[in-house]
């Protein structure tokens, strides 16, 4: 009898038409480029989430450096029924990272399509690769001496602005919300096809990158947290660097002072007063840029409240210490910042803390290089408060009213800690919605631990979405609970979707709860 | 009393060596002709002097070239640099023994740079974690592309804290 195959597969597919599917990949790819052993997928297999390895892993992975490729690839999985699973830089650490939603699925690594096509510096525009990383724009804008900035996420330097856009992620520059300054996509079809959205679809027109909606249905949203078409090339706008910019950080001492700070902030974010996301960060949030957990407490479960005050007194942190800047012409930033330090004087609360005063604080220029979209990598800290290698990210979005923040905290710290974790978390106000950033930090090597980090997540889903609230993104251990969330007609419409644009369902089965 | 360290290290490494035998198990580790050498990220860490060393006596015990430390130190701009110039360098093994937030950044760099991973994984900052344990450590990391028995994770600590890796261009 024959020995049972123990690679990984994808589901459905026996080894056989794997091999041929192989075989044809390394003849669009090159041998080189068309990964199957356990060393060369292990780095793809490294996830942060509390699930288990061996539930996301890869039969394969693909690197194509052409559209061409992409589209042959396309073809050759339409043949074999081979899931694919693309990737830009894939290093989403908390949301899943480069592995796909469920085993077995090909890597589709596009880290290789990495060209700068245009930075046009009087329009303000970019056109990239997914592969472009933060780090490329920012020394090919420096190496050409063109006045922009980019808006990064805090993993800045490695990862890009494809795949943060269309995980709708954000930035903290006045360009944070990285959806709304996206301007046309190239992408391939499940057929095979090429489309161009937005004006992209007009030959020879110079408008792809400056007007978003084109005619018809505007369809770039389709294309982002989705699995309709595998987006090869996107345009999206750079920040003209303003004459001045102005750091600040206000800290507040008692935790129910995150209430009056939201209602402080949102009038100043909805009149455009400070321009990018008011982020209020936590205290652990805050000392992880500095602190380990280990330092101050051995015990099992969640860090006890003297010992979080105690690090609130030993580093100077306030229980919340709010983070924003300003941007201008030096005039302008100076009679914003009058209306700020009035306005705080007038509420009598919080301590301001400008650049100069901040001086070397690691945490403060960590918060200014966001700002400024700076690269900067402080933010892994937080995967040394607790150690262990577990984290995922729970992003609920709310009303940016200060009614809305105590009870959320509480919740999730009752939570939190019924599971023995922490609540390590930040808000960040961005006009009219609340953004209530949480990181669920725990120690993957700990079995009992990992099993409670995966139960805390499920129950800090199901109780904030009977209180009416849900995330804005997920890990790929949740994405099917959270479509659920959002309702059965939601789902049916994605389904009725991905059934016309992908009947065979190849490209990245599982993405947002969407088969 | 004030103990020389370097004599210490010499120590633990010579330890590491006599405790552990190379295996040799990567092609890219053992060739006998124009080996590529082992490249040792380092983040200032507690245990750096320890590991390396556990590393320089593997590369003795294998007749390797000399082991390249690489500091990478706050992961700033300039460690980010010399980290992608590590896996940029070509043919070489890359090992480390880091706090986990390193851990993760180097990672990253690995699979962008097309790095196979021979080992990746986590230790607790127990008693066990000292630094003979790190020379161990570092010796079969570099012998052998992952741990063994007499380095495995330390596991006495209550939290991991720890991450050690080995990676292969």
């Amino acid at each position: 009898m024959a020995e049972p195959d123990q690679r990984v597969l994808p589901q459905g597919v026996a080894s056989g038409p794997f091999d041929l599917a192989v075989a044809q990949f390394v003849t669009v790819l090159g041998a080189q480029n068309v990964l199957t052993t356990d060393e060369q997928l292990a780095p793809y297999r490294k996830i942060m989430i509390a699930a288990p390895d061996a539930e996301h892993a890869p039969s394969a992975a693909l690197i194509a450096t052409e559209v061409v490729q992409v589209q042959a690839i396309v073809k050759i999985c339409n043949e074999y029924r081979i899931p694919l699973w693309p990737i830009s830089t894939g290093h989403n650490f908390g949301y899943g990272s480069a592995a796909p939603e469920s085993r077995g699925q090909v890597i589709l690594d596009l880290k290789g399509m990495n060209r700068i096509i245009e930075i046009d510096p009087v329009m303000c525009t970019a056109l990239v690769e997914p592969g472009v990383t933060y780090q490329q724009l920012v020394d090919h804008i420096a190496e050409h001496g063109y006045a922009l900035w980019v808006d990064p996420p805090a993993p800045s330097a490695i990862v890009g602005p494809v795949g943060n856009t269309l995980d709708r992620g954000v930035g903290y520059t006045p360009y944070g919300e990285h959806f709304m300054f996206q301007c046309g996509m190239e992408v391939v079809l499940a057929n095979g096809e090429v489309l161009r959205t937005g004006m992209g679809a007009i030959p020879n027109s110079n408008t792809w990158q400056v007007f978003k909606w084109g005619y018809g249905p505007y369809l770039d949203g389709l294309f982002t947290q989705s699995n309709y078409g595998i987006v090869t090339k996107m345009g999206f706008w750079l920040m003209p660097a303003p004459p001045a910019y102005k750091p600040f950080a206000i800290r507040y001492d008692h935790d129910e002072d995150i209430a009056d700070l939201v209602d402080f902030f949102r009038p100043l974010s909805i009149g455009g007063v400070i321009p990018n996301g008011v982020v209020m960060v936590g205290t652990l949030y805050e000392a992880s840029a500095t602190v380990t957990r280990a330092q101050y407490f051995d015990g099992k479960g969640a860090t006890p409240k003297a010992v979080i005050q105690k690090i609130r007194d030993e580093h100077g942190i306030g229980a919340w210490t709010a983070y924003a800047a300003l941007y201008g012409t030096a005039e302008q930033v100076e009679v914003n910042w009058k209306i700020v330090t009035d306005a705080v004087k007038a509420s009598g609360k919080g301590v301001v803390i400008t650049e100069a005063e901040a001086g070397d604080d690691r945490a403060f220029k960590y918060r200014a290089d966001l700002m400024r979209g700076n690269m900067n990598l402080v933010e892994f800290g937080l995967y040394n408060w607790r150690g262990g290698g577990g984290s995922m990210w729970f992003a609920p979005v709310s009303q940016a009213k200060g009614s809305e923040t105590l009870k959320q905290v509480e919740l999730a710290t009752e939570i939190l800690n019924k599971h023995g974790l922490d609540y390590v978390g930040e808000f960040i106000v961005g006009g009219r919605a609340l953004h209530h950033i949480i990181d669920v930090l725990f120690d993957r090597t700990d079995a009992d631990e990992m099993a409670a980090a995966h139960a805390c997540f499920e129950e800090l889903l199901d109780r904030f979405a009977a209180a009416g609230y849900g995330v804005y993104r997920v890990n790929t251990a949740f994405m099917d609970k959270v479509a659920d969330i959002y309702g059965p007609t939601k789902r049916a419409v994605n389904q009725a979707l991905k059934r016309a644009l992908d009947p065979n369902g190849i490209i990245a089965p599982g993405k947002s709860g969407i088969v | 009393m004030q103990i020389p360290r370097r004599p210490v290290l010499l120590g633990l490494a010579a330890s590491a060596a006599a405790m552990t035998t190379p295996r040799l198990a990567g092609a890219a580790i053992r060739g006998p002709a124009g080996r590529p050498s082992t490249t040792v990220l380092l983040t200032g860490g507690a245990h750096d002097d320890a590991f390396l060393a556990g590393v320089a006596a593997a590369a003795r015990a294998g007749r390797m070239p000399e082991p390249t430390p690489v500091r990478l130190d706050a992961l700033d701009a300039g460690g980010l640099a010399r980290l992608k110039a590590a896996f940029s360098a070509g043919p070489a093994v890359v090992v480390g023994l880091t706090d986990d937030a390193s851990a993760a950044v180097i990672g990253a760099v690995a699979r962008s740079a097309g790095a196979a991973q021979l080992w990746s994984g986590h230790h607790g900052r127990g008693r066990g974690a000292g630094d003979a344990w790190a020379a161990r450590l570092g010796f079969a990391l570099a012998a052998n592309g992952r741990p063994d028995t007499s380095s495995a994770p330390a596991g006495t600590g209550r939290y991991a804290s720890l991450a050690s890796f080995s990676y292969k261009l």
